[in-house]
């Protein structure tokens, strides 16, 4: 906003509703503007030669001499970002970043990002359609990276899974189901439509089928709980059986293991709903202990873990055993310091060892498993992309309600259509 | 194609090489900057045998990496090729400016996207 309001230092009226959004808009606008900026001019810097650790004709060499299973342990350390680019190099290359074992195990292995469940679009207010672009938080230091998207009109980004989004078109016609970075998508029918604070998407993959699923849960006009689950390959619609408990709506899904899980509705009913994709059954499970304010389930390294607030200042971390089972196993204590009560899990880093938890006004901290320890990853006031006048209200605040977990990849959704 | 100075060791043999790397000595960067490439610059107190092994080539420097990296994969020692992989990664992904990669499509083929790489495969 502007640097005026900034600096008084007046309290300022909490933004709800439309207003937050609206606020949420504009500040996204002009962090995407900065962010293009700053990568068209590193860009210049590079034609001009100035950076000194490169080397011209790396690629020609390279090409000459490695084979396939050497080039495959080089790309599995690059992101999916550069991956896209380097597909294009030569024949060989394009043959082992398409290859799908590749595909599989790069996505197995790639890093939690956040990304904002609200698209971004710059410019503003211009006189032809603003692009949209993807928001994404990066878990070290909260930095933002923008990601422009092959399709226009995306309002919001619902869940996310393996790679792929999916994303609500504005005047809420079509879903999509789109990997950002490779650009490809799939259009997907929308059938029963409502508010959307009153139902939550899911998708997970379904083995039996090879194919991914996408399950929507809603709060039907009578009441009660709706639920329909579409399969990418038919994108057909299909009503199931609801679930047994009331789950709570508005909190996303956690897909783990080829299903996904809601965690109960009513407080002192310690149970959370679980939905196989496969057989499209709901059960319902116990957890560990009870329930209480700010508990979460998170996937854990390809598992399902529940994190529960044993006592004010300490968090307990439960690992499922086996997903079939419902034997939950002790993981570890958090204590927390005293600035740091009040924390609620937002996701675990990929390789299961570390959890990452929001305190208040948006701070972002980072609990270690091997070391038990917790370490602030950002203060949560600046906004992580060069700092804003003091004063002005932390629009990381809710991370855990506005960003979405997420982990780039390579992946595509079945049948695809290309845009450039 | 980057420019080259061209050194003149004591012996007067004359070595082309790029003018980045030229630039690592601060001597010949120093030589560079007053009086312009073009001229020859002569190396009175290095000979032949002695520049050609000062002198940071770098294909020669990529094959020796790269042979490592081979023979560490054949012989099996994960920590070295793990740091040799490690390495080759971080250079591709420093390399962000289009103009350094090789590429066999023209970018406008590049920016069809996938279809035609597909017949391509």
């Amino acid at each position: 906003m502007d640097a005026d309001t900034g600096r008084r230092r007046l309290p300022r009226p909490r933004l709800r509703g439309a207003t937050w959004r609206e606020a949420l808009a504009r500040k996204q606008s002009r962090l995407v503007a900065e962010f293009l900026r700053r990568n068209a001019s590193s860009k210049q810097a590079d034609a001009r030669g100035e950076t000194a650790s490169r080397d011209p004709n790396i690629e020609v060499e390279i090409q000459a001499n490695l084979s396939h299973d050497l080039l495959y342990q080089i790309f599995m350390l690059l992101p999916a970002e550069s991956l896209f680019r380097l597909q294009f190099v030569c024949k060989q290359w394009f043959g082992v970043i398409n290859s799908s074992v590749f595909v599989s195990s790069h996505a197995r292995k790639s890093e939690t990002v956040l990304v904002s469940q609200q698209m971004a679009f710059w410019p503003r207010g211009c006189v032809g359609m603003p692009k949209a672009y993807f928001h994404f938080l990066s878990l070290d230091g909260l930095r933002s990276s923008f990601v422009e998207s092959s399709v226009d009109d995306l309002g919001s980004v619902r869940a996310s899974y393996d790679g792929l989004i999916l994303g609500f078109n504005s005047r809420r016609k079509r879903l999509v189901l789109m990997n950002p970075i490779t650009g490809k998508y799939v259009d997907l029918p929308l059938a029963v439509s409502c508010h959307h604070l009153c139902e939550s998407f899911g998708i997970a993959f379904c083995s039996e089928a090879k194919t991914y699923k996408v399950v929507h849960l809603f709060r039907e006009v009578l009441g009660g709980v709706g639920c329909e689950i579409l399969s990418v390959e038919t994108r057909k619609w299909r009503r199931i059986e609801e679930p047994l408990e009331l789950v709570r709506i508005r909190q996303n899904p956690v897909s783990v293991g080829g299903s996904l899980h809601w965690l109960g509705a009513r407080r002192g009913r310690d149970c959370f709903v679980s939905l196989d994709v496969c057989d499209e059954k709901f059960v319902t499970k116990q957890l560990p202990v009870k329930r209480a304010w700010g508990d979460r389930l998170v996937e854990i390294a390809g598992g399902l873990g529940f994190v529960s607030r044993a006592e004010v200042n300490a968090l307990e971390v439960w690992i499922l055993s086996e997903l079939g089972g419902e034997c939950w196993i002790k993981r570890c204590r958090i204590d927390l310091r005293v600035d740091f009560v009040h924390c609620v899990p937002v996701c675990s880093r990929r390789d299961g060892k570390e959890i990452v938890l929001e305190c208040v006004k948006g701070r972002l901290c980072v609990y270690d498993f091997g070391r038990e320890e917790l370490r602030l990853v950002s203060s949560g006031s600046s906004d992580g992309c060069g700092g804003d006048g003091g004063g002005e209200e932390p629009w990381f605040g809710k991370i855990n309600r506005r960003y979405i977990p997420h982990w780039n990849t390579l992946v595509s959704c079945g049948d695809q259509s290309v845009i450039t | 194609m980057a420019k080259t100075v061209i050194l003149v060791s004591s012996d007067g043999k004359w070595f082309e090489i790029a003018e980045s790397m030229a630039a690592q000595s601060i001597v010949i960067g120093n030589v560079i900057e007053y009086v312009g490439g073009g001229d020859p610059i002569p190396l009175f107190n290095v000979t032949a045998r002695v520049l050609i092994k000062v002198i940071p080539q770098e294909s020669r420097r990529w094959k020796v990496l790269l042979e490592c990296m081979k023979a560490a994969n054949y012989l099996n020692i994960e920590g070295l090729f793990d740091l040799i992989s490690q390495k080759i990664a971080d250079s591709i992904e420093a390399c962000k400016s289009e103009a350094e990669m090789v590429y066999d499509f023209s970018p406008e083929r590049r920016r069809a996207n996938t279809c035609a790489c597909i017949g391509l495969v």
